[in-house]
């Protein structure tokens, strides 16, 4: 919250931003030392707020050291986290947009070094200097895209579970031991799976055949053996990695 | 199967279901719940043996059971 007036001289801060910045990429040697002259150089302590999640953004800021914690809250009060950012990464990108909110809290996590920008010092850089408000938006379209795999990821995990949870269900009502492991005594399609899990055939298929090269399972036609129940289970209800899921049984 | 434990009088043995344990002796349900097992209310606990159970968790088998054993009555 409380900012440190900056003890770092001009020389180190230039010398720290000489290459690799993506936000200073292809920026004439003029916008860059008008952008860094015009920045508060600010040092936040460990375990300070940089901003709040709902809050106007007001401020920009580019990391020089030290390393923050970006994340959301749930509306039942559970803590997301959306990405850790270090050095030379920008903090407070919607600063730029102007009239947005903050969407995310971020909390330093380290003693850190920054140069910040109040939202009209940014937006006039953007304007003499479109390198920056280019840079900016590469930077947020490459943000963008890592949610997008993230939210896809999220999604194929929870149609994986859908049909592990399943596959117990119907071993609760007809698992049967065999020598192999336990099998589901009736006679059970993919198609069968998709309709329990509100799925696609393909996506039971896909599923069930990374499952058998994992050893978890054996299907057939009609038939599904499940020879690593735990893992299975595993799966279903998110146990987390230490519960040996590795040994199968 | 091994002699009775002298507190509780249980006396469990590898191959029996970790579920027709847990519904003969429900104040076990604790001791799976101590070593992070999943067991209680599994739907694999009905066909899954102490000695599965205790693979998977890389476990002895006879650690396990007399942990079950030991369990103070609820």
């Amino acid at each position: 919250m409380t900012a440190m007036t900056s003890s770092l001289h001009t020389a180190e801060i230039q010398a720290a931003l000489s290459s690799g910045v993506p936000l200073f990429e292809s920026l004439s040697n003029e916008g860059f030392e008008q952008a860094i002259t015009l920045a508060r150089h600010e040092r936040y302590t460990k375990g300070a707020t940089l901003f709040r999640q709902g809050d106007a953004a007001e401020s920009f800021h580019l990391i020089l050291a030290g390393r923050l914690k970006v994340s959301q809250i749930t509306p039942e009060g559970q803590q997301v986290i959306i990405r850790y950012l270090g050095p030379r990464d920008i903090a407070g990108c919607v600063a730029v947009c102007g009239g947005i909110p903050y969407p995310a809290t971020a909390e330093l996590v380290e003693d850190s070094w920054m140069l910040t920008w109040s939202r009209s010092r940014i937006a006039e850089l953007a304007e003499r200097y479109p390198e920056l408000a280019l840079n900016a938006m590469r930077i947020m379209g490459g943000r963008s895209i890592e949610l997008q795999e993230r939210l896809k990821e999220l999604h194929a995990s929870r149609v994986e579970r859908r049909i592990a949870n399943a596959l117990g269900r119907l071993v609760l009502q007809a698992g049967r031991r065999t020598p192999d492991g336990i099998e589901i005594d009736f006679r059970l399609s993919r198609q069968d799976l998709a309709e329990m899990t509100g799925t696609t055939l393909h996506t039971v298929s896909r599923t069930l055949s990374a499952w058998e090269a994992n050893g978890i399972v054996v299907s057939g036609r009609q038939k599904v053996t499940i020879l690593k129940p735990h893992d299975l289970i595993a799966i279903g209800q998110d146990l987390p990695d230490d519960s040996g899921r590795d040994a199968g049984a | 199967m091994t002699d009775a434990h002298p507190a509780s009088g249980r006396s469990l043995g590898p191959d029996d279901k970790i579920d027709a344990v847990l519904k003969r002796h429900p104040e076990c349900t604790r001791v799976f719940l101590e070593l992070r097992m999943a067991c209680p209310g599994c739907p694999m606990a009905r066909l899954v043996t102490l000695a599965e159970a205790a693979a998977v968790y890389g476990l002895a088998v006879e650690t396990l059971i007399a942990a079950l054993e030991a369990a103070p009555a609820a």
